[in-house]
């Protein structure tokens, strides 16, 4: 069965947990992989919930980073300033 | 009152003008490359480590590195670019020192869902840009990065967060497409489980920004 919907729990397909549980992570069949992106196609579930989390990756992706402290930046303006001597270690 | 950093970024016309400057190490370069680059990539630095003050180290390491090394910069990408691959190769260095990256933490996240108690990396000052996400979503995504397994997290900022390709990010940390695709969607399916109930109140797509 594709995307069981749980009530409590929309996000959750039990057929993609168990697809991606297969997966080797370090030396993946590719047919397996290719089988997580097709059912990502085409089950309702996960269609729905992968839309969501791209748009709150988009959503957070916009947000304006803060500023390091003023006193890192001063700090770090003057090492960068300071001209490395080539004999001098890395 | 103003501080002392507080100048005009537009005192180099264009980039090769401030890559002279920091040739010559001229201090108003220093200050501009930083004030201009080292917010995005301060934020870079903390979600791949997961951690602010070695955020900071990193930042540190990397622009010390990127002036050390600033005449053999040859222009073939922007300037931009090249810092983010220098705080990426510099935290990814860090990383592989603490430990090896493994894929042995990552089934428990899958099966139980993400515990943490990881403290905000992002969730110092705010900006008015985070009110169009909205601060409790903002914090939450936040913190759901930085809880993902070591392996996800940096294949899921690599590719989600920062943009590259699965080519690229897979070059980048040595393993093949097919291992960068597993560990995306791992972390995709551990944020969809974490971020239940509330990725709903992200905005529409095309609605940031930048």
């Amino acid at each position: 069965m594709t995307g069981e919907k749980s009530v409590t729990q929309k996000t959750r397909c039990s057929e993609l947990e168990a697809l991606i549980q297969q997966c080797d992570g370090d030396n993946p069949d590719p047919e397996l992989v290719e089988q997580v992106e097709q059912h990502l196609e085409i089950c309702p579930v996960c269609h729905e919930a992968e839309d969501q989390l791209t748009r709150a990756v988009v959503a957070y992706r916009s947000v304006t980073p803060a500023e390091p402290s003023a006193s890192f930046e001063e700090a770090l303006v003057d090492r960068l300033c300071h001209k490395r001597d080539p004999e001098e270690p890395r | 009152m103003e501080k002392p950093w507080d100048i005009d970024l537009q005192v180099y016309d264009d980039e090769s003008e401030l890559l002279h400057g920091l040739r010559q190490r001229e201090r108003m370069a220093c200050t501009c490359l930083l004030k201009y680059y080292a917010p995005r990539l301060l934020r870079l630095a903390g979600q791949l480590m997961g951690d602010a003050d070695e955020a900071e180290d990193v930042l540190q390491e990397a622009f010390i590195r990127a002036c050390d090394r600033i005449d053999s910069f040859r222009g073939e990408s922007g300037l931009g670019t090249w810092l983010h691959r220098i705080v990426i190769n510099t935290a990814l260095m860090r990383l592989r020192a603490r430990k090896s990256v493994t894929t042995d933490d990552i089934e428990g996240v899958i099966a139980d869902g993400p515990e943490s108690n990881w403290q905000s990396v992002s969730s110092g000052a705010r900006d008015p840009g985070q009110q169009v996400l909205g601060a409790e979503l903002f914090d939450r995504m936040s913190a759901a990065i930085e809880r993902l397994p070591e392996s996800l997290r940096i294949a899921f900022v690599l590719r989600d967060i920062e943009g590259m390709s699965t080519h690229d990010a897979a070059a980048t940390l040595g393993i093949s497409e097919s291992a960068l695709k597993v560990r995306l969607h791992r972390a995709r399916l551990a944020l969809r489980k974490d971020l239940a109930g509330y990725v709903d109140a992200a905005p529409p797509k095309g609605t940031g920004s930048q």
